[in-house]
């Protein structure tokens, strides 16, 4: 009996801790109303640290706060010593209200993004913030600084899409680098039959010049392929889990999530695509921090690198970084070599 | 207009059950709706049975048309609370042996409410902070329910799993669509 007793009272103290425990949450989680959009917004990590890492995600858009969720080995490293800010922008992810189509700009995406950053400013009034941009978030960030760079201590742009009216060109031209590295490295003999205009004819031996030409192709197109690998999400390593979990265990709905993406993202694609940021560069001068995937695609380095060239920031304080392992998604092919650049930079190293 | 047309549904379910030979009694219906599966709520309502398609005829089998009005309540940590009414329509076969199916179709008005703080820009210009801000919506939901008779009568207890897609208007820049799961016990 007394047994009985004293193993009933351990599983409800057990009971107990486990619900405690459970409710604990390693998170603050608040909305932003403006507009009529209301923007959920989710805070965690080192927030004693001052510093705050306010992710701007890709897009037009493109969920935020899936981020959190989806690459942990990358956001660990750097809630461990800041706090991260991952937010949904109106007309994605779950953000919440009732706007008009009208108010799916870039412009309106910055004045929601400044009263995010007064909303952290009240909460702390010291904080030191940062933006950090992925893809369609470089270019986000980049027009929220034309704006208002001076509440901001940082840019940090992660495969961010500056001018996206050349992207096309960018893309060849990441091609022919590619090909060129190959033929250097020895891995390619020659990529002639891949260029335009190439032909067997007058060729000493027309038939062995088609079949050499058709090796060349093959092998390229091979090449060409494993670069998608850099640039595409696997669902194992754990991926598939964590985004099961966030589709059905967390503040997300991922058929809202989805839909508003798809509803949503058409609004942004004529002003997005005619983006050429560089063009405006020049009169931004504060610390920048522009990192790209050598095999990205999507957004070629060739972005980074002529944003680099046109920045009005001292040469001190910004700085290119070409990661050798990733394309599109550094943040899961070198996690920790891109939370070591990031830490590196906010630390002023 | 969304509440003009709620309310004619509930005129014709009304009209309906008076102007028909009511063959078996209403069942109280008490469920478990959880948006996504996960995200707990309940939901109670009346199951009316407005026509009994094969009459009396059978005591093994049911064909009716129901109208069941019902007030939902579930709870989205993080994302909204979100409290409704609504009134649903549908073709329900019920039988002593093998599943019960049913279609039902519901109009009705959802509150969505953030329980989470607000800080509010809109009002003042300056943030402003806010708990429990809420938007009424126009509620459309489609259901496709299996289940199974529990007793020895077509009218005894029964319990019914509906998958229920809803669509939210306005919601966004339009509306949106959502999907819950509706596990019900009903009871005469």
């Amino acid at each position: 009996m007394r047994g009985t007793i004293f193993h009933s009272r351990t599983i409800g103290v057990l009971m107990i801790t486990l619900v405690v425990v459970g409710c604990q949450r390693g998170s603050d989680f608040f909305f932003v109303r403006h507009q009529r959009a209301m923007m959920p917004v989710k805070v965690e990590g080192n927030v004693g640290s001052g510093t705050y890492l306010l992710l701007l995600p890709g897009g037009p858009a493109g969920d935020g706060l899936v981020n959190s969720r989806l690459f942990p080995d990358f956001t660990r490293s750097l809630a461990a010593r800041y706090g991260v800010v991952y937010y949904d922008q109106r007309g994605s992810g779950n953000c919440r209200g009732v706007y008009d189509t009208s108010s799916l700009s870039i412009d309106q995406l910055v004045a929601d993004l400044d009263r995010v950053v007064q909303t952290l400013r009240v909460r702390d009034p010291e904080a030191r913030i940062f933006l950090m941009g992925y893809s369609f978030g470089g270019t986000l960030g980049m027009h929220f600084l034309r704006k208002h760079q001076q509440k901001i201590a940082g840019f940090i742009s992660i495969a961010g899409t500056f001018d996206r009216a050349e992207q096309a060109d960018h893309q060849l031209r990441l091609i022919e680098y590619m090909l060129q590295q190959w033929v250097a490295n020895g891995e390619l003999a020659t990529y002639e039959a891949m260029k335009t205009g190439y032909s067997c004819t007058g060729a000493d031996d027309v038939a062995d010049c088609r079949r050499d030409s058709l090796v060349t192709v093959r092998a390229v197109e091979a090449k060409l392929a494993t670069l998608e690998s850099y640039n595409q999400i696997s669902l194992s390593d754990g991926v598939l889990w964590r985004l099961l979990g966030y589709a059905f265990f967390s503040q997300s709905n991922p058929i809202t999530s989805g839909l508003m993406e798809g509803q949503s993202g058409q609004y942004f694609e004529g002003e997005f695509g005619r983006q050429m940021i560089t063009d405006w560069a020049d009169a931004i001068d504060l610390p920048v921090l522009l990192i790209n995937g050598r095999y990205d695609t999507n957004v070629p380095f060739f972005e980074a690198r002529d944003l680099y060239e046109r920045l009005g920031t001292p040469v001190a304080q910004k700085e290119l970084v070409i990661l050798e392992q990733s394309g599109h998604l550094p943040m899961l092919t070198e996690p920790e070599e891109l939370a070591r650049r990031i830490i590196s930079f906010v630390e002023g190293g | 207009m969304p509440v003009k047309t709620f309310f004619l549904w509930f005129f014709i379910g009304f009209t309906l059950q008076s102007g028909t030979s009511q063959s078996n009694v209403p069942h109280v219906q008490i469920s478990y709706f959880g948006v996504l599966g996960t995200h707990p709520g309940i939901k109670v309502g009346i199951q009316y049975p407005v026509a009994t398609l094969n009459g009396l005829s059978s005591e093994k089998q049911l064909h009716q048309i129901i109208a069941s009005p019902n007030v939902i309540v579930y709870f989205h940590r993080r994302n909204h609370l979100g409290v409704g009414a609504q009134l649903q329509v549908g073709y329900q076969m019920r039988q002593l042996r093998g599943i019960n199916v049913d279609v039902m179709a519901g109009v009705g008005y959802l509150r969505t409410i953030i329980p989470n703080t607000v800080y509010d820009f809109d009002e003042t210009g300056g943030p402003v902070r806010k708990k429990w801000l809420g938007t009424g919506h126009f509620l459309k939901t489609a259901g496709l329910g299996l289940g199974k008779t529990i007793g020895s009568s077509v009218d005894s207890d029964f319990w019914m799993i509906r998958p229920t897609l809803l669509q939210i208007s306005p919601y966004g820049t339009g509306d949106i669509l959502n999907m819950a799961i509706d596990a019900g016990y009903y009871f005469p």
